[in-house]
């Protein structure tokens, strides 16, 4: 126990500050960090360095190289700089890195080195060159500020959403400031700069001189300022080794310390917590660390080497070229616990659960005397919490088994905090491991939240560690898996040494139906990388058309995204293929498309809804002209519209454009007949039209059988003659016949005639003994064979002349 | 069988001065534009232009490329764009585009415009307003009058119909009127007019005008044409909406005369090209059955090619050995021909009253027994098809005469002739017979007879029902609709809905301009108006009643169809057949049933040299107002004043009161110019043709179009094909 709180050291009267060793760095430095530029992201995050900074006096052909690794000095990648000199660099919240170059290029690289993108912080840098640039953190995103040649401030408060803010003019700024920094203060990001004895405030539109309170007289210069984490309190270092700590709205001073070193320090940073006891600064120079807060006495470290210092949520990070260390104020509860002759209840309890190991009857002592105060709860709270704060896995264990030993003394303990802790702990003790290499504290991975954290694993494109942590926490698919297996395969698609098949069927087999993963997302990505083919496989696995269509429209394939669109069946989807198509091709191209998708091509020339709408105008217009046929008329029409689009959806085919009579033609030559009847009812279609209509349909159709049936159905309105005449246009004679027989009297002859029975059609006439049928027979008498019947007919011609 | 003209018939005149005319001022307009330059062309002009001046004349005056007037932007790389359009708006539009075009690409050309017949204002509105008038020059080429034939100009103007008829639109009554003043400069005055019609009126009143402005030239000329007869089509639609049955109104309307030619399809010609024929008097096989009642014109063409046979020496240069050689070798081709034949291998004849025995026919004329060329090559043919159609012999005999005698080409031509017309026949009867034609006629003579009306609306509905043909369904209802004096409300209603259902809720439009045109109407329901008429007109003198029934009819826009029939015996009262080889009046151009209104009207007008006695049909036609007779004043020579005669020549100079020398020069002016305003369809012109034959007078038809019933239906349809 005494050796626990070795590394504590006392500042002021109330708190403590501890440093413990995180990482010892191996990668391999040649060259000393003070001759590099060196950039660190927050939140145990990437290291950047930009070795040989560009100096020129230097060759040009010497190029520095940009090394990037993580907290623990893996190297993650190392390339070679390029483009122009760097001024600064910094990473962004989403861990991107950003190098502002002299000339006010932003280049924006990825975690591994890739080139995403870049920007400029406007025109005028151009001539005048970027002196100093910061890239800084707010609640907005992640901003950068840089201060011109022409001594002037350009900011943008989010690098995502660029806008560009020219702070104004400093009155008789001749010279670059001695040192500033950016403030964001009520959501508006400010910069802060000391001028000699002078510190001016620039907002948007003005510059206003501000004093700190309690400064006391005699500063000539500022050397270092330091905002800290949240914004809340501003650090000045004066020349006369100076200082001050106050609210970064300069209302209040909190505290001043007088180190009486006179050098500037290298690097002056915030060390405080949430709900912090002491509100302390790291002051580094070249081998001392100092922690100064609002007490006479600081603590001062040594420095081995050339080290660098993080500011972080809790605490600092110190990297150097062997270790990596944190050094923070000693939370509440460790220090309860840990303290040195400490009565709190987890530090009894703490001893209660050793002395029960040691199987000592002390154990019992401690219970009863936390029981007796009725603090156990406390304790076991305690114990958890600080289990939290603890760095070192056999500590952590230490802390939960007395938790858990205390806890089985009490009733109805909730257990899910204990239980969350013990998750929490293992997460964080497995990215904390030295091949992940993400330091994170507890407060500031709760700061940071689980989502972000498998963001950022993915982003380190530690897939199977953020799966593995997904179904450890069991987080909802969607959020979890899905969305990190979809970030996999856009990894994937980009391995272009795999061929297009290996990699669609790789994602396919490891997605699978997951929910929630997008197709069409890993497709595109394919897309952008300039795998057509590929993402064209892949859309093959997406199940929503409405995700295939518009990519597969992006790349050109307009007729596979109009069949697609059609296959979805949705109507709005084939219209975006179609307006888009018809932007996109000539006229004939378009239209000779369309002819190879009929329902594209009918869904084209009608937009019904549109068409219903005019109809119904025009249909009111007919009713106040009086025209009530009219409106009748369209009303119908406008039913039919309707009704045929219905009938396209049910039972595909075209039916628009057709009129009444042929809709019902075409459902009886697609065997819907009751679909047909049903119509001719809803229309109010006369039986003769109908019989006419389903007669010639029949015949079409040559079902015959079904004529038949049709015929003998009722009475036909129209006679029979038409069938044997559709019969014999059939050259159906055998059917022919059948009908004939039925035909009415008068028509009989004609009927005969028609199926070529000469014989039979002559005795009918001679029986209703008509002159101008006998002559109508007559005249089909040809050919040796109706010899006798053209003898019959004269007999019976002279016969009636007699009579 | 033409029937030869009477020897005092006087000689036509020589109508070929207007195309070389016209010719010679196209020729102007485009030497205006000197160089090199591309001719973009109406469609609707390009066959007009065609008999005018053919393509290397254009290319004689430095025409590089013609182009039709499309949609389609085409790309020219001529420095010089001429454009010869009908002035339309949408025409404007387009050669705006064009020159746009050009200036956004930053060229500049030269651009002129030639209008035929006449540059309207809105038409140079629409360049000015697009911003283009300062780039372009407009021209006007007055080509209004072609000759289509020695008898028959054509202003060839088919929108006229639309135009005046439906929309009111009166732009074209400027060009009527200028073709007439060329005519009168041209041919001499016309010493007498008659006109019936609003718009004839109003041609002829500012045609009067335009005479007088330019008196001094004309006025010394001797007349050639000695009367001119101004009609409306709106006078008579029934004749132009009945089927056509003289074989020149029926090639029209089965296959479209344009522009006084047809194209035979290969289902006529028996091969795989189509075949344009010119159609007029320069053919003489054609001009001999151009009248002709359609029943005679295929005996009429199998007498024909017999004579033609028999010209020719059987026996010389013709050995059985060339015979074999010829038939083996055009057999390859001919089996081809025999595939598409045997297609339509079973001859077609119209049964009933139109008796024709085209097997016959064939077999007499193009198997002359003792023809060696029947025995060799007809007899292996004859037993290969078993069967034959007579095109098919006529072809095959048509190729062996071409290769044996290269020399008697105009025989050869006019058999070829012949053949076309015989092909024609085939098809004709084809498609006649295939949606049974004999109803259809019959349906129609009961229509004109005014009996058995139900039955006939019951033929018609089932017409629409069996979804026969839009345009013969609408042209059915507007017969019934116009004989009937507007259809009474039960069936307007259920016959429209009807169509609807069988043709498509477009034709709602169609509907409402019909009405407007009053070509199909409803009796007024409840009568309001023939109430209201009979209630006025006793409050009335007889005098005035009369004037109020026609404001009143004209409101409805009643044909009276009938009593106008019964006024002017239009249908013939004939006991037993009508002899259409030998016809007795006018009505042999629809089988003898009907007599055409138009032609019955110009008759009875001629004969009575006015309007007198005609009133009460003048009142029926609805056109008291527009009807006129006028003349040129007897007293002081040609041409002094004209006296216009109004109401029926109430006030006109009685025609005795001429002297009798004038009624002699008069009298020998047999040549009378009849202008049909909207278009005139063949069955009118054969009617009159006959009608000079037989009193001695000669027709000059001056149209504005040649039209046919399905071409008005097609004027008046809102659904366009």
């Amino acid at each position: 126990m005494d050796c626990y709180t070795a590394n504590w050291n006392p500042l002021g009267d109330s708190a403590f500050y501890r440093k413990y060793e995180l990482y010892s760095m191996d990668w391999d430095l040649k060259e000393e960090l003070r001759d590099c530029l060196v950039a660190a992201a927050p939140y145990g995050g990437p290291i950047a360095l930009l070795r040989n900074p560009w100096r020129k006096e230097k060759a040009a052909s010497v190029r520095p190289m940009l090394e990037i690794y993580s907290a623990s000095g893996v190297p993650l990648v190392s390339l070679l700089w390029k483009s122009g000199p760097v001024v600064s660099m910094g990473w962004s919240a989403e861990e991107e890195l950003l190098c502002v170059q002299e000339d006010g290029a932003v280049l924006v690289y990825g975690l591994h080195g890739d080139f995403r993108r870049h920007f400029s912080m406007g025109n005028e840098v151009l001539q005048n060159r970027v002196l100093d640039a910061r890239i800084f953190h707010t609640e907005l995103g992640s901003g950068v500020a840089i201060l011109t040649g022409a001594h002037r401030f350009t900011l943008s408060a989010n690098v995502g959403d660029l806008k560009l803010r020219r702070m104004p003019e400093v009155p008789g700024l001749q010279s670059a400031p001695s040192c500033w920094t950016t403030l964001f203060q009520e959501r508006v990001a400010h910069i802060l700069l000391a001028v000699g004895p002078d510190l001016y405030l620039l907002d948007h539109a003005t510059c206003s001189v501000v004093t700190p309170p309690g400064l006391p007289p005699g500063v000539t210069s500022f050397l270092q300022m330091a905002v800290s984490f949240t914004y809340r309190h501003l650090a000045l270092f004066t020349d006369t080794g100076y200082i001050w700590m106050g609210t970064a709205s300069f209302t209040d001073k909190l505290c001043e310390f007088n180190c009486n070193i006179r050098a500037p320090p290298k690097q002056m940073v915030w060390c405080t917590r949430p709900r912090s006891k002491e509100r302390a600064v790291v002051v580094a120079w070249e081998r001392r660390l100092m922690v100064v807060g609002n007490a006479p006495e600081s603590i001062q470290f040594v420095l081995d080497e050339d080290s660098y210092l993080v500011p972080e949520l809790d605490g600092v990070r110190i990297f150097s070229r062997n270790t990596h260390e944190f050094l923070h104020e000693v939370p509440v509860t460790s220090e309860e616990i840990f303290k040195i002759a400490s009565m709190a209840p987890g530090a009894l309890l703490l001893e209660a659960q050793k002395e029960y190991e040691k199987e000592s009857q002390k154990a019992d002592e401690y219970l009863r005397e936390i029981q007796e105060l009725g603090q156990l709860t406390q304790a076991v709270q305690q114990c958890i919490e600080a289990a939290g704060h603890e760095h070192r896995p056999d500590m952590q264990k230490s802390l939960l088994r007395a938790a858990s030993f205390g806890k089985c003394f009490l009733d109805r303990f909730p257990p899910d905090s204990f239980v969350r802790m013990c998750q929490d702990l293992r997460v964080l003790n497995a990215i904390r491991d030295y091949h992940i290499g993400i330091p994170l504290t507890y407060s500031q991975y709760k700061q940071l939240t689980i989502q972000v954290l498998l963001d950022r694993l993915v982003l380190r494109r530690l897939y199977p560690l953020a799966i593995q942590i997904c179904e450890y926490l069991r987080l909802p698919e969607v959020q979890g898996i899905s969305r990190i297996l979809a970030h996999w395969a856009c990894y994937k698609v980009q391995q272009k040494d795999v061929s297009d098949e290996d990699v669609a069927r790789a994602i396919n087999q490891k997605l699978g139906d997951t929910p929630g993963v997008s197709y069409s997302d890993i497709a595109a990505r394919a897309y952008g990388c300039g795998r057509t083919e590929l993402a064209i496989k892949l859309l093959e696995y997406e199940p929503r058309s409405g995700e295939q269509v518009p990519l597969l429209l992006k790349m050109k394939r307009s007729k596979l995204a109009l069949s697609k669109a059609i296959e979805s069946g949705d109507t709005d989807l084939v219209f975006t293929v179609l307006l888009h198509l018809k932007n996109e091709l000539n006229r004939g191209d378009f239209f000779m498309t369309l002819r190879n998708q009929p329902m594209a091509l009918s869904l084209y020339r009608q937009r019904i809804e549109g068409r219903v709408a005019a109809l119904q105008i025009a249909a009111d217009a007919f009713y106040k002209a009086k025209n009530e046929f009219a409106a009748k008329a369209t009303e119908d029409q406008m039913r039919l519209l309707r009704l045929q689009r219905r009938l396209e959806d049910e039972l595909g085919g075209q039916f628009l454009d057709l009129s009444l009579h042929d809709t019902v033609t075409t459902l009886i030559v697609g065997g819907h007949n009751k679909r047909a009847e049903q119509l001719s009812r809803d229309f109010r279609i006369p039986d003769k039209r109908l019989w006419w209509l389903k007669l010639t349909a029949l015949a079409d159709l040559e079902d015959w059988e079904e004529l038949e049936k049709f015929s003998k159905s009722k009475k036909s309105p129209i006679g029979y003659l038409p069938f044997v005449e559709i019969c014999m246009k059939q050259h159906n004679k055998y059917e022919a016949k059948k009908y004939a027989s039925r035909v009415g009297p008068e028509q009989k002859v004609k009927a005969l005639l028609l199926v070529g029975d000469v014989a039979q059609a002559a005795d009918v006439a001679i029986e209703h003994r008509s002159e101008a049928e006998l002559s109508l027979v007559l005249s089909h008498c040809t050919g040796a064979s109706d010899g006798a019947t053209a003898d019959k007919i004269q007999r019976a011609r002279t016969q009636a002349q007699k009579k | 069988m033409a029937f030869p003209h009477r020897p005092d018939a006087p000689e036509l005149p020589d109508f070929s001065m207007l195309k070389r005319l016209a010719r010679d001022q196209l020729i102007y307009l485009l030497e205006q534009l000197p160089g090199k330059k591309d001719l973009f062309i109406e469609p609707d002009l390009m066959s007009p232009l065609d008999r005018i001046a053919n393509v290397s004349i254009l290319k004689q005056h430095e025409v590089d490329k013609l182009y039709k007037v499309e949609n389609k932007l085409v790309l020219s790389s001529n420095e010089q764009l001429c454009f010869l359009v009908r002035p339309r708006i949408k025409n404007m539009y387009y050669i705006a585009n064009l020159v746009k075009a050009d200036k956004l690409a930053g060229r500049t050309r030269k651009y002129k415009v030639i209008f035929s017949p006449q540059k309207f204002y809105a038409c140079e509105m629409v360049l000015e307003e697009e911003g283009i008038y300062g780039d372009v020059s407009c021209d006007e080429w007055a080509f209004s009058l072609l000759p289509l034939d020695v008898d028959l100009l054509s202003m060839e103007l088919p929108e006229f119909f639309r135009d005046y008829f439906l929309e009111g639109d009166q732009r074209w009554i400027n060009t009527v009127t200028q073709a007439l003043h060329l005519l009168s400069t041209l041919y001499g005055p016309f010493p007498n007019s008659y006109g019936i019609g609003r718009c004839a009126k109003m041609s002829y009143e500012l045609w009067r005008k335009l005479e007088e402005e330019e008196e001094s030239e004309t006025k010394s000329r001797r007349p050639e044409i000695g009367h001119i007869f101004l009609l409306d089509r709106d006078m008579d639609f029934v004749t132009a909406l009945c089927s056509q049955v003289v074989y020149e109104g029926l090639v029209d309307d089965t296959f479209r005369i344009k522009c006084g030619s047809v194209d035979f399809g290969p289902e006529v010609t028996s091969s795989e090209k189509s075949l344009k024929v010119l159609l007029n008097a320069d053919d003489k096989v054609f001009s001999e059955i151009r009248n002709e009642h359609f029943s005679n014109v295929f005996g009429f063409l199998s007498q024909k090619a017999r004579n033609l046979q028999s010209q020719y020496d059987r026996r010389r240069g013709m050995d059985i050995k060339q015979m074999k050689n010829f038939v083996s070798q055009e057999l390859k081709g001919l089996k081809q021909e025999h595939r598409l034949l045997s297609l339509r291998r079973c001859q077609l004849g119209m049964r009933g009253e139109v008796t024709v025995p085209p097997a016959d026919a064939a077999k007499g004329l193009y198997f002359p027994r003792r023809d060696p060329w029947l025995l060799v090559g007809g007899g292996l043919l004859w037993s290969q098809m078993g069967k034959s159609t007579s095109t098919f012999c006529l072809k095959i005999f048509f190729l062996w005469t071409i290769k044996r005698h290269p020399s008697r080409t105009s025989n050869v031509s006019s058999l070829f002739v012949i053949l076309a017309d015989i092909g024609a026949c085939e098809s004709i009867m084809k498609k006649k017979t295939k949606q049974d034609f004999q109803e259809l006629i019959k349906t129609e003579h009961a229509l004109l007879e005014g009996f058995n009306i139900r039955e006939s609306t019951s033929y018609i509905e089932e017409h629409i029902d069996r979804q026969v043909s839009p345009i013969e369904s609408l042209r059915l209802m507007c017969l019934l609709s116009i004989t009937e004096n507007g259809l009474i409300p039960k069936d307007y209603r259920s016959l429209k809905t009807q169509y609807l259902q069988s043709y498509g809720p477009e034709h709602l439009l169609t509907f409402s301009n019909l009405r407007r045109a009053g070509l199909l109407t409803e009796q007024a329901p409840g009568d309001t108006l023939t109430a209201m008429e009979s209630k006025v007109s006793k409050l009335v003198t007889d005098k005035a009643a009369g004037k109020i029934t026609d404001a009143f009819s004209s409101l409805a826009k009643r044909s009276n169809f009938r009593a106008i029939s019964k006024k002017l015996n239009l249908i013939p009262r004939v006991d037993g057949e009508y002899d259409l080889k030998v016809p007795r009046d006018m009505a042999y151009v629809f089988s003898g049933a009907y007599v055409p209104l138009s032609c019955r009207i110009i008759e009875q007008v001629l004969e009575r040299r006015s309007w007198q006695g005609l009133e009460e049909v003048v009142r029926l036609l609805n056109c008291s107002e527009y009807s006129f007779a006028g003349m040129w004043c007897g007293g002081c020579g040609w041409g002094c004043h004209l006296v216009l005669v109004c109401q029926c020549g109430a006030e006109a100079t009685d025609p005795t009161d001429m002297t009798k020398e004038d009624r002699a020069s008069s009298e020998s002016l047999r040549l009378i110019l009849v202008v049909f305003l909207g278009g005139c369809t063949f069955s009118e012109i054969s009617a009159l043709r006959f009608l000079g034959r037989e009193k001695g007078y000669r027709f000059i038809f001056l149209t504005t179009a040649v039209t046919n019933s399905a071409r008005l239906m097609e004027a008046m349809s809102e659904v366009k094909t």
